[in-house]
């Protein structure tokens, strides 16, 4: 065993540009404080990135990082992250996938890859524990990211191996191009393009080694316990398995927060043609977990008849059917798989996608883009051939399709004419499906987050089901700084939202500090966990203050501050600006940041032993 | 004697076999009384999807009435049920996405 358990002690840095590898030792000290995922990301790009560099240019790194718990059998230990500096927001980027890939890459030796430099030329590489060899990938060029594993596997007669690739959207630079491992997706910000840019296709891993725990009876003991809550919690032993995400759809639309073309309304009258219930029974074939996990929250459809029957998806989840399907008019799930299922071979994030199609759609129906100028697609919400026809281009960057590749907020300001307001995205990042008007706490949550329009920083779950009031203000920044403590821990122990009902809903709790100590041996105490989630917070808004971001960047989506929900249960409510500066103004006291600059304070990155960042922010 | 309108949504239709439901109540029942009277109508599997079997708790849903949104764990369950009230019992999920 390493230094504490869990760990394997060391990364692998692999430098494109002249072919080598080297590795790097994690230090203790790094453990500690930064804990594994989404803290170690941010450490390496923080010390490694000089501000200012071209997202797709060679400085740019993409980091792939595990947790201390990937490889064992902690519930949900399947995750891991993909981290960078988006092209999409221009900051700090972590996005996640479930799966094998993590393990795997601990199995390997490595907690965590770090991809530098820029090939001239194709190349993917494979890490066979401590051999690892650059290989040409001209075959693989074009090749989407299903057949490119498959071809791997088959050429490598490594039928296990875990690949990460990207698909033809990474290649042509779509900035919401996703990076995929079997049918995963670390879906957001872009971190495809940024492969893409370097030429990179694929990384093959495959590894023999063993992820040790100090004590395995006690570690036994804690997992068994945590296996049987799971079965036995509503959510988890039963809504997730059953329905998987989709299952919420229905109950978004009932409380009427379901974003609904491109969010001009929160009510979609055909939701009962897309909810998870119709898909069970229409689509199923299969429920499937991630390694390590009892939950089975993944379900794999098959299109039967129509015309996309022959689709097989592994999907989709709600995120997908909300973007392809209600914020385009959709009410049709084979569709919706069918999108999915080609959003997958490209290496296209789904809801960035659905996103600029919904936003194109509406430009179109408000006649500030042409038919002319959309290749004469007939772009009317809910025209399915259009969208998948537009889909095609973005992966492509053909015709309009080259100017949606750059992002909605990106496409709104070459547009022009007003098309800004209906661009709904934070920071650059296409919102979410979950509805910021609706949800206070949630929308105060993403306004401040590092990335922007994600539902992974701000998160919904908890005013949804009703555990915060969804419609006051009182008490908003502290369930916003909570959600986001928990999430950042989350991410660096690389666990799944799915396990909120069972770890922690609002905060980070004591079961999360036994799962860390059980594995690592660290003995940690909660408000010293507490720490580790503001370090990584702060550091991770050094970096975007770094690149210029200040108090003035953290606002909604124009459509959110404007335009109050015009029907349903949740009529009226919107996040007008006043009322966010507000909410804003007491989050950064309680963060410890500048009031008027939004920056963290000298005393706050002290007291979180970021000495670097006070180097850079306060020359 | 009344009767609500109880919708169901997500799992809990599989669970109960039906989108909704009528429920007869007497006068002053609570919300408390009507997940009473659904887990005895639809049984064990309905009852396990919205309460967890080793707490014994209610798992966390929105209960809503009419338009009215309560907390089931931390709403008023003793609200009382009038004749003709509709009742929907959102997905009862504790985490997720």
């Amino acid at each position: 065993m390493w230094i504490y358990g869990g760990y394997a002690g060391k990364f692998l840095r692999l430098d494109l540009t002249n072919k080598k590898h080297s590795a790097v030792q994690l230090t203790k000290e790094t453990a500690r404080q930064f804990l594994g995922g989404n803290g170690f990301g941010v450490k390496i790009l923080y010390d490694e990135l000089k501000p200012g560099i071209d997202p797709l240019g060679p400085e740019n790194k993409v980091v792939f990082a595990a947790g201390p718990i990937q490889g064992t059998m902690v519930p949900t230990a399947g995750r891991s992250g993909v981290f960078t500096k988006s092209p999409l927001t221009g900051y700090f980027f972590d996005s996640y996938a479930g799966g094998c890939f993590g393990p795997e890459m601990k199995y390997a030796g490595w907690d965590g890859i770090i991809v530098e430099g820029q090939s001239k030329t194709p190349i993917y590489i494979t890490v066979f524990d401590d051999k690892i060899e650059f290989k040409d990938a001209s075959h693989l060029w074009g090749k989407n990211t299903f057949e490119t594993q498959e071809i791997l596997r088959k050429d490598l007669k490594e039928p296990n191996a875990q690949i990460a690739c990207i698909g033809p959207a990474g290649e042509r630079l779509v900035r919401f191009a996703c990076t995929i491992w079997g049918a995963r997706a670390a879906g957001r910000g872009g971190s495809g393009a940024v492969l893409g840019s370097k030429k990179f296709k694929a990384l093959v891993i495959r590894g023999t080694q063993d992820v040790e725990v100090p004590n395995i009876e006690e570690f036994q003991k804690v997992v068994t316990d945590q296996i049987e809550r799971i079965k036995a919690n509503p959510g988890t032993g039963k809504a997730l398995p059953t329905l998987g995400t989709p299952g919420v759809t229905t109950t978004q639309n009932q409380l009427g927060i379901l974003g609904t073309r491109n969010w001009q309304t929160e009510v979609f009258e055909e939701v009962e043609k897309i909810s998870g219930e119709v898909m069970r029974a229409k689509m199923v074939v299969r429920d499937r977990g991630c390694m390590a996990c009892p939950i089975y929250c993944t379900k794999l459809s098959y299109v039967k008849t129509g015309p996309y029957a022959g689709t097989f998806d592994e999907g989709p989840e709600y995120e997908t059917i909300f973007a392809y399907g209600s914020n385009c008019g959709v009410a049709s799930l084979e569709m919706i798989a069918k999108a999915d299922r080609l959003s997958d071979e490209y290496g296209l994030d789904t809801i960035s996608t659905g996103a600029v199609i919904s936003f194109a759609m509406e430009c179109y129906e408000k006649g500030i883009l042409s038919k002319g100028e959309v290749d004469g697609l007939d772009l009317r919400f809910g025209n399915e051939t259009a969208l998948l026809q537009l889909l095609e281009k973005i992966s492509k960057r053909e015709g309009i399709g080259d100017l949606l590749a750059e992002g909605a907020a990106r496409a709104a300001k070459k547009i022009g004419k007003g098309a800004e307001k209906y661009a709904v995205t934070i920071k650059g990042l296409e919102n979410a499906g979950h509805s910021p008007r609706g949800l206070k706490g949630y929308c105060l949550g993403m306004v401040t987050s590092t990335r922007g329009g994600s539902h992974q920083d701000g998160r919904p779950t908890g005013e949804r089901i009703g555990k915060v009031d969804r419609k006051t203000l009182e008490g908003k920044p502290e369930y916003a700084i909570g959600t986001q403590r928990l999430t950042t821990i989350q991410d660096s122990m690389c666990v799944c939202r799915m396990t909120e009902g069972i770890y922690g809903l609002i905060e980070i709790t004591n079961e999360h500090m036994n799962i860390i100590n059980v594995v690592t041996g660290m003995g940690l105490k909660l408000p010293e966990i507490v720490d580790i989630a503001d370090r990584i917070w702060n550091l991770e808004r050094a970096f975007n203050c770094r690149e210029g971001h200040r108090r003035e960047h953290d606002v909604q989506a124009i459509r959110f501050m404007t335009e109050p929900i015009p029907e349903g249960p949740s009529k009226g409510m919107y996040s007008p600006p006043e009322e966010l500066e507000m909410l804003k103004d007491k989050y950064y006291e309680l963060r410890g940041w500048d009031k008027k600059s939004g920056i963290p304070t000298k005393e706050t990155l002290s007291r979180l032993g970021l000495t670097e960042a006070i180097r850079d922010l306060y020359k | 004697m009344g009767k609500v309108k109880v919708k169901l949504f997500a799992h809990l239709r599989q669970a109960a076999g039906m989108k909704e439901v009528d429920i007869e109540i007497n006068e002053g029942e609570t919300i408390k009384d009507l997940i009473g009277k659904l887990s005895r109508r639809f049984g064990k599997d309905f009852e396990d999807r919205i309460r967890d079997p080793l707490t014994g708790s209610l798992a966390p849903f929105l209960i809503m009435v009419g338009q009215e949104e309560i907390s089931s764990v931390k709403g008023n369950l003793n609200h009382k049920l009038r004749d003709g009230d509709t009742v929907s019992l959102l997905e009862p999920v504790g985490g997720g996405w």
